[in-house]
């Protein structure tokens, strides 16, 4: 299994990962002053005050996240592996389905004739093809 | 009292509608008092009907400052053992203290047969809370109380806990057969005074 970037020098965006930490201690010193009467109702709950603490800090994981996962996608990571083989894009291919048109595939001996279970299949496997194969039938 | 927003503090509010209101009472010939009180009593003026008198109580309220830490329910409930007489008493307050103790001290009032008017003033931005950025919220009445708060998060807490707070001490007051009105200091001062004078033409 191999892996790695195709714009590795752009991994050094990741360092933008940093900037909503550092804008929230900048703006951490700005506040409105306001010298207040009903200081009672402020007064919130310890597991309210504990609750808000958790949000706050999730959203700037978000953030941080949000810009990493854009950086990544920049750097346009890939990995090479067999497993991974049916995940990507298939190439084309040529198809040939060769019929035998011999009389012995007229048998009559089961629910239907060889011929008629050779159409069958041909028409399922046809169905599976993808856009842009080319089918050939002899 | 001293929080003042857009509008007049509410200290500047309650001094025009004690002016105001002892202009009236003196008018009608009824003896009017004043106490002005924060953390103790300030001032304490006892009732008299004569005419400097009106000027006594209104040289008083233009002096007064407002104070430091107030627990108003221990003060209001030794005053209402303190008061000679049986008379109207109407407080002009926003009553920031906790409930039971407020109760306490006006049930005290009522238990002295005083009639009781409660005007409870309050700042447009106490009942609403419009603050939208990081906010510290220093206490007024405490030097050093400080809170840091986004105010964006805490609004909603802050708004159930403080219409509670209203709704009960309405309720409270109404089972005492107290008169509860709320005033905003951005409402004119004379809403009071119509609330006073209804209730007084009422007695008649």
């Amino acid at each position: 299994m191999t892996f790695g970037f195709l714009n590795a020098l752009m991994l050094i965006g990741l360092a933008a990962v940093a900037i909503p930490p550092v804008v929230h201690l900048l703006t951490r010193r700005r506040y409105d002053v306001v010298d207040w009467g009903a200081m009672q109702f402020l007064q919130v709950s310890e597991s309210t005050r504990r609750r808000l603490l958790i949000e706050e800090i999730l959203l700037m994981l978000l953030r941080m996240g949000l810009i990493a996962v854009m950086v990544l996608g920049l750097a346009a990571p890939y990995a090479v592996h067999p497993a991974l083989a049916t995940l990507g894009r298939q190439p084309n291919r040529d198809v040939v389905l060769v019929f035998d048109g011999s009389d012995s595939m007229g048998f009559a001996g089961g629910s239907r004739t060889p011929h008629e279970a050779a159409q069958a299949w041909a028409t399922a496997f046809i169905d599976r093809l993808a856009a842009g194969d080319r089918v050939a039938v002899l | 009292m001293g929080y003042r927003g857009r509008h007049p503090s509410k200290f500047q509010y309650v001094q025009y509608i004690a002016g105001s209101l002892a202009y009236l009472m003196l008018h009608q010939l009824d003896a009017v008092g004043l106490v002005v009180h924060d953390t103790r009593v300030r001032h304490l003026i006892p009732p008299r009907a004569n005419s400097k008198h009106l000027l006594n109580l209104l040289h008083t309220l233009e002096r007064t400052e407002p104070g430091g830490e107030t627990s108003m329910a221990p003060l209001w409930h030794e005053l209402a053992g303190q008061l000679p007489r049986r008379g109207m008493v109407i407080i002009l307050s926003d009553c920031f203290d906790q409930l039971p103790g407020l109760v306490r001290a006006l049930r005290h009032f009522r238990h002295r047969r005083h009639e009781v008017i409660l005007f409870h003033v309050l700042a447009p931005e106490e009942l609403e809370f419009p603050f939208k950025r990081r906010t510290q919220f220093r206490n007024l009445e405490a030097r050093g109380h400080r809170l840091l708060v986004d105010p964006h998060r805490l609004r909603q807490t802050y708004l159930e806990n403080f219409q509670a707070f209203c709704r009960d001490l309405r309720a409270r007051a109404g089972e005492m057969q107290i008169d509860y009105h709320l005033l905003r200091t951005d409402e004119p001062v004379d809403r009071a005074l119509g609330i006073y004078l209804t209730k007084r033409q009422s007695r008649r």
